[in-house]
């Protein structure tokens, strides 16, 4: 009985196929996310884009709701 | 993986690679990641049904192996190794996504089933057999994460009961309990389905 049931999970299972060129893929991605560097320099990057918004702000008064805006994004997506 | 890391020579051995990967050297690691890449990422698939899903879990066994590559044991038997990790990564990825589908409504398995190759046209009988194989599939991803890959292991993998259950990390005991209980709400499911 369980014997049965197996082979219809193994059937159903193995009716996925492998997809082509996973590996390739998988190694592209992973440069990217292996580098804890390029990781630092994007959050470094925000935060100094953040800093610079605000500072843009603070020198041309409450006119720059933009740059205020801007910096608050920045700085949210670094942290 | 077919082709030698230095042209020419003997094709290096898991062992050799890992250890190369844990100096920083990227072409070992992504030796290691061509000739595994295919087996983690389809155990992945076949157990989440989910594309997106399997490629994360895919891509954070790799990153474990890169993080444990510089502490690696020479005697540990890498394929093991990865097995063992991608099983659990896939467990937690299951719960995440069950925690999470309510919020996700378009990345069930009907989204999955939807990318999935026809059966091929002159084979007879061929579309009751799809049918009746995507049921199976929908059942079994209705089942609760440990219980669906004692069931993935022991019959899709063709793992004894023991060594299926040193891969999830379980007693032997506890492992038989799951399958049980798997094997008996999947009939269940079935059942349902067809009345």
């Amino acid at each position: 009985m369980s014997d049965e049931l197996d082979d219809k999970v193994k059937r159903a299972l193995q009716a996925i196929p492998e997809e082509a060129d996973i590996s390739a893929r998988l190694v592209s991605d992973l440069a990217v996310r292996r580098r804890p560097i390029a990781k630092g320099w994007l959050i470094g990057g925000a935060v100094l884009a953040g800093v610079a918004g605000f500072a843009v702000a603070f020198l041309q008064g409450p006119v720059a709701v933009g740059a205020q805006d801007a910096a608050l994004i920045f700085l949210a997506g670094a942290l | 993986m077919g082709s030698s890391i230095e042209g020419g020579g003997p094709t290096p051995s898991d062992a050799a690679l890992v250890a190369r990967a844990g100096q920083g050297e990227d072409r070992a690691f992504n030796l290691l990641v061509h000739a595994h890449g295919g087996f983690v990422h389809t155990l992945a698939l076949r157990y989440l049904q989910n594309r997106a899903d399997a490629e994360e879990v895919a891509q954070t066994v790799f990153l474990s192996l890169w993080n444990a590559a510089p502490n690696w044991r020479p005697e540990a038997q890498l394929r093991t190794w990865l097995y063992k990790v991608t099983v659990n990564k896939c467990i937690d990825q299951a719960r995440r996504a069950r925690r999470w589908k309510w919020f996700k409504p378009g990345d069930g398995v009907d989204a999955f089933e939807a990318t999935l190759p026809d059966p091929a046209p002159e084979a007879e009988h061929s579309a009751v057999q799809a049918s009746e194989l995507k049921r199976v599939r929908r059942a079994m991803a209705g089942l609760a994460p440990r219980q669906r890959m004692a069931l993935m292991l022991v019959a899709e993998q063709e793992l004894s009961g023991a060594e299926a259950a040193a891969m999830m990390e379980i007693s032997p005991g506890a492992f038989e309990q799951l399958l049980v209980r798997g094997r008996k709400t999947l009939r269940d499911r079935l059942e349902v389905e067809d009345e």
